[in-house]
């Protein structure tokens, strides 16, 4: 649908936006720095993580079980004797994927909903956005768990779709906002008066304009999804054993915390990093593209 | 003057601005918003500041203020106030004497006052925070100050709140305000810029009855020349961060020196000039950034007088003679020419025009056509309008704001849908919506938007905003598109280098004409121009218009023009009609508007056009009020509310009649015709 010249001119567009000045700003931000270099970091692991790790995740040895952080293992060991540091490195890649879809996911379900929403107006506007009101005074978390509930063995799909759907509601009213923004521009009426289609002016004039402030939804999303994704692993629900996955680590060892406190620690410091790292960086991409 | 030289002869300055240099630190660099301001403001005197936009007029207006904002500051010279150097001062010293002697009155009222205190409180505050006044005496001062502006039951409109004052009021009200702590200087940004001219008349009116009254210094900021003309005594001319030219208003009217003044007075359409006479004066160009400040003169990349000195030598502002001074290296070389004569008439165009508006064939014809927005109550926005535009013709739309031009606009090029009445294209009845028209209609009929910032997609490149109407009439692609898009840009005299542009990457007048260019694409019989240039500089909009007429001469497209400027308008067009409260109330051939007899509205508007050459008489006329709301419109004839020429209840009551005046002119206005004969003309030359 997209063609050669117009994904030239979305490039330049991104060009124009993420250029020398992004690097400035950027600079000018220590926050923005410190999320992106937290992101960055747990990117390298979950590519790199089987190079990076001492020991295989998932490898057994019940005589080092419970051994506390030393030179051979440096965050410990959990009560099967798996290498923790080696558990929340390869752990990483897991999360980081489930929150990519999710985000990915979520905006382009938001993108469909609020964009007819907002296009069409008037009764179809109010009903669904009143449909969307009422997923949203559902607690994310709890809609979550009843939908995997339905679904007998959970995957990764299934999580990344589950959680995109609780999130729609919210993407879908940025992209609505967004717009409507654009919707009585002129030069949207000049498309009107040339006889454009609706895929056309939806599509190919306003859609371009609206990314920066939907790549800003997606990542807060991204951040969002981190802790969701663990919660429910924390949970049960979702993602089982002995998947490497930080929120079941931490349900897994919680009966051992006053034991062996680094089991639970570790993982939960990970989930921390991750999610407050995406969250300054989200800030910092906020920021930035609105001034743009 | 005498009375200007004689308070110059026996006073202090009251503000002396000294080699103030004022810069902006951006991210990656820092800004030089002014550049060696001198000036001086005399005591009770009004100094007009003159310029177009990004100019630093309101920079110099906020470094007196202190109110340079977070990353403005004075990066040299020094302001005195009344012997005291304000910019040595702490910022605490800067506001106690700032508060007590300098007022601003700033350009949009609806954002300068407090939406939730009622607007006797707000002028009162002044006086009892200060504990000047106890409560009860500064309200009493208040209503006081209000009945001074001419606010009609200042006691009950001291009681209400912003949002029930029409934008006139407001500013009135801020006038007021500034004035309510006794200042030395008023200090107004643009004052006027927001309102219609039937009111910008009236607050000018105000504006000069106050200075006497309260004896203070003003310093008028505008970017119209016209405006200053009329209220100040002296002017300055800035361009860039810089003064390029200062006299008193006689001066810099009739006898203009600096280049750039001279481009500002020329390439305003004076009343009274039209197409046919001569073809507009413009500046080549556009204003500069300031991240692109030419070295040398600033003003030398648009200069026709330009030689080798003014790109390498900054010329600073010197005395040219008495009380005039000009920062130009040929100044006096530039003095001998006389103004250059008028152009003749263009003969060919005239005749032109006479053999269409003898054969000429009807293209578009309104009948009774009427728009009505429901939202609640019924706003009838265009109300039974009934015109006709004929091929290769200009027909101009004039009226003051809510009086419904956009709103018929968007109703004929079909993104609104008509409440009633018929819209015939070519003889087609096209009243329908732009999704129940056909292709062919769609082309044949085009729009010029308003607003260049909106008009073009910010994420297009000027090669698919144009490409796109051929790509969908001609289906044409490839080379031979590339070559359209070439040819269409050449039209609208833009070079290939157009071609890649974003429109962030382009100044406002090259957006319009990309626009312009979009709507040409499709080879139209119709354009219709929403107010193409109200948004652009002066110095701009001379030259888009000069591209409409060029375009119009070359493929005898009709335009119908919307605008508020009467100027404009009648340079422009044809025929004219003048619109009131979704209504037209008069409708001619453009001489015949501007000549009596004229509808009352009509006279009141041509008599509020400013006009910057001070041997033009102009009788003005105070409308009362201001436009009343489309929701409840008056009854009988819609002016009645306002009309200085009013007969009795019979405006209030009957519709008016339309008169004819000749066969092409038509009036409606209870007042007969030979009445309305005897008026005298409101603009004399000479």
């Amino acid at each position: 649908m997209i063609s050669k010249k117009t994904r030239k001119q979305i490039s330049t567009y991104f060009r124009d936006r993420f250029s020398r000045k992004f690097f400035l700003k950027l600079r000018r931000t220590p926050t923005g720095i410190f999320g992106l270099f937290l992101v960055l970091l747990w990117v390298t692991m979950s590519i790199f993580g089987p190079f990076i790790a001492p020991y295989s995740p998932t490898k057994m040895n019940m005589a080092q079980a419970y051994s506390s952080p030393s030179s051979n293992h440096l965050l410990g060991t959990d009560r099967y004797g798996r290498d923790m540091l080696s558990r929340v490195i390869i752990g990483s890649r897991s999360i980081l994927t489930t929150a990519l879809g999710i985000s990915i996911i979520s905006v382009f379900i938001g993108i469909v909903i609020g964009f007819t929403a907002g296009y069409f107006g008037g009764i179809v506007d109010e009903v669904i956005m009143r449909l969307m009101d009422i997923l949203m005074s559902i607690p994310s978390l709890l809609l979550a768990m009843v939908m995997l509930g339905i679904i007998v063995s959970p995957g990764v799909l299934s999580v990344m779709i589950i959680i995109s759907i609780v999130y729609s509601p919210r993407t879908a009213r940025v992209a609505r906002s967004a717009l409507l923004e654009y919707k009585s521009e002129e030069f949207v009426d000049a498309a009107r008066i040339r006889g454009e289609s609706f895929f056309h002016i939806v599509f190919v004039e306003i859609f371009p304009n609206t990314v920066a402030p939907l790549i800003v939804e997606g990542s807060a999303r991204f951040a969002y999804s981190i802790m969701t994704v663990a919660s429910l692993g924390f949970l049960g629900v979702g993602l089982r054993p002995p998947t490497p996955d930080w929120g079941l680590m931490v349900a897994e060892n919680k009966g051992s915390i006053f034991l062996a406190p680094w089991t639970v620690i570790f993982p939960a410091l990970a989930i921390a990093s991750l999610v407050i790292g995406a969250s300054l960086f989200a800030e910092f991409l906020d920021k930035y593209l609105r001034r743009v | 003057m005498n009375s200007n030289r004689r308070i110059k002869q026996e006073n202090q300055p009251l503000v002396e601005v000294k080699d103030l240099s004022v810069h902006y630190s951006t991210l990656d660099r820092e800004l030089g918003a002014l550049r060696n301001i001198n000036l001086s403001v005399y005591p009770q005197e009004t100094y007009g500041l003159v310029g177009e936009s990004g100019c630093g007029k309101s920079t110099l207006a906020f470094s007196i203020m202190n109110y340079l904002g977070e990353n403005g500051f004075v990066a040299g010279g020094e302001i005195i106030f009344s012997g005291q150097v304000l910019t040595e001062k702490s910022e605490k010293e800067f506001r106690a004497i700032q508060s007590e002697n300098i007022s601003m009155v700033y350009q949009n009222p609806s954002s300068a006052l407090n939406p939730v205190l009622k607007i006797g409180e707000q002028i009162a505050e002044i006086k009892h925070i200060r504990k000047e006044l106890s409560r009860e005496q500064s309200w009493n001062k208040a209503v006081e100050i209000l009945e001074s502006m001419n606010i009609p039951d200042a006691a009950n409109v001291a009681s209400r709140y912003p949002h029930q004052l029409s934008g006139g009021m407001k500013q009135r009200v801020c006038i007021g305000m500034a004035l309510m702590s006794e200042p030395s200087l008023l200090i107004m940004d643009e004052p006027t810029t927001n309102l219609d001219v039937t009111t910008e008349q009236v607050i000018l009116d105000l504006i000069q009855g106050l200075k006497e009254k309260y004896k203070v210094a003003i310093v008028y900021i505008s970017h119209d020349l016209g405006v200053v003309m009329e209220i100040a005594d002296r002017i300055g001319i800035m361009y860039l961060g810089k003064l390029v030219e200062e006299g008193s208003k006689e001066d810099i009217g009739l006898r203009p020196i600096h280049p750039y003044t001279r481009g500002l007075i020329s390439c305003v359409p004076e009343i009274g000039i039209a197409k046919e006479d001569t073809r507009l004066k413009s500046i080549p160009g556009s204003v500069p950034s300031l991240t692109e400040i030419p070295p040398g003169c600033v003003f030398n990349s648009r200069c026709s007088f330009s030689e080798s000195r003014c790109l390498q030598d900054e010329p600073h502002l010197v005395n040219y003679e008495n009380d005039r001074m000009v920062a130009c290296w040929k100044a006096h070389q530039i003095e001998e020419k006389e103004k250059p004569p008028k152009q003749d008439s263009d003969a060919e165009s005239k005749r032109k025009r006479e053999a269409i508006s003898r054969n000429g064939k009807v293209l578009l014809e309104l009948e009774d056509l009427k728009k009505y927005f429901k939202n609640g109550h019924t706003v009838k926005a265009v109300d039974g309008v009934s015109m006709h535009l004929l091929t290769a013709n200009t027909l101009g739309v004039v009226g003051e704001s809510g009086c419904g031009k956009t709103t018929m606009a968007r109703t004929i090029i079909g993104l609104l849908e008509p409440t009633g009445g018929t819209i015939f294209f070519d003889g087609i009845d096209i009243s329908r919506p732009w999704y129940k028209r056909n292709k062919e209609t769609l082309n044949r009929m085009q729009m010029v938007f308003q607003d260049p910032e909106s008009t073009l997609n910010p994420a297009h490149s000027v090669r698919k905003i144009v490409g796109r109407t051929l790509i969908l009439k001609e289906g044409i692609s490839g080379s031979e598109l590339e070559k359209r898009i070439l040819e269409l840009l050449q039209k609208v005299n833009l070079g290939s280098e157009f071609m890649d542009r974003m429109p962030f990457q382009m100044s406002g007048g090259q957006k319009q004409r990309v626009s312009i260019a979009r709507a040409f694409a499709a080879n139209p019989d119709l354009v219709i121009c929403d107010e193409p240039t109200s948004s652009l500089d002066v110095s701009v909009q001379s030259s888009v218009l000069n591209l409409l007429l060029d375009l119009q001469r070359d493929t005898d497209t009709s335009y119908l023009f919307i605008s508020h400027d009467l100027n404009v308008v009648h340079y422009l067009s044809d025929y004219i009609a003048v619109t009131y409260l979704g209504k037209i109330c008069e409708v001619g051939e453009k001489e015949q508007i501007f000549q009596p007899p004229y509808h009352p509205y009509t006279e009141a508007l041509i008599s509020a056009v400013p006009v910057p050459n001070p041997n033009v008489k102009q009788r003005h006329i105070k409308l009362k009020g201001s436009t009343p709301s489309a929701i409840n419109p008056p009854s009988g004839c819609r002016f009645h509310t306002r009309c200085p020429r009013k007969l009795g209840s019979i405006c209030e009551t009957q519709k008016p009649p339309s008169i004819a005046v000749t066969e092409s002119h038509l009036i409606k206005c209870h007042i007969p015709l030979e009445e309305l004969a005897k008026v005298e003309p409101v603009v004399k030359v000479g």
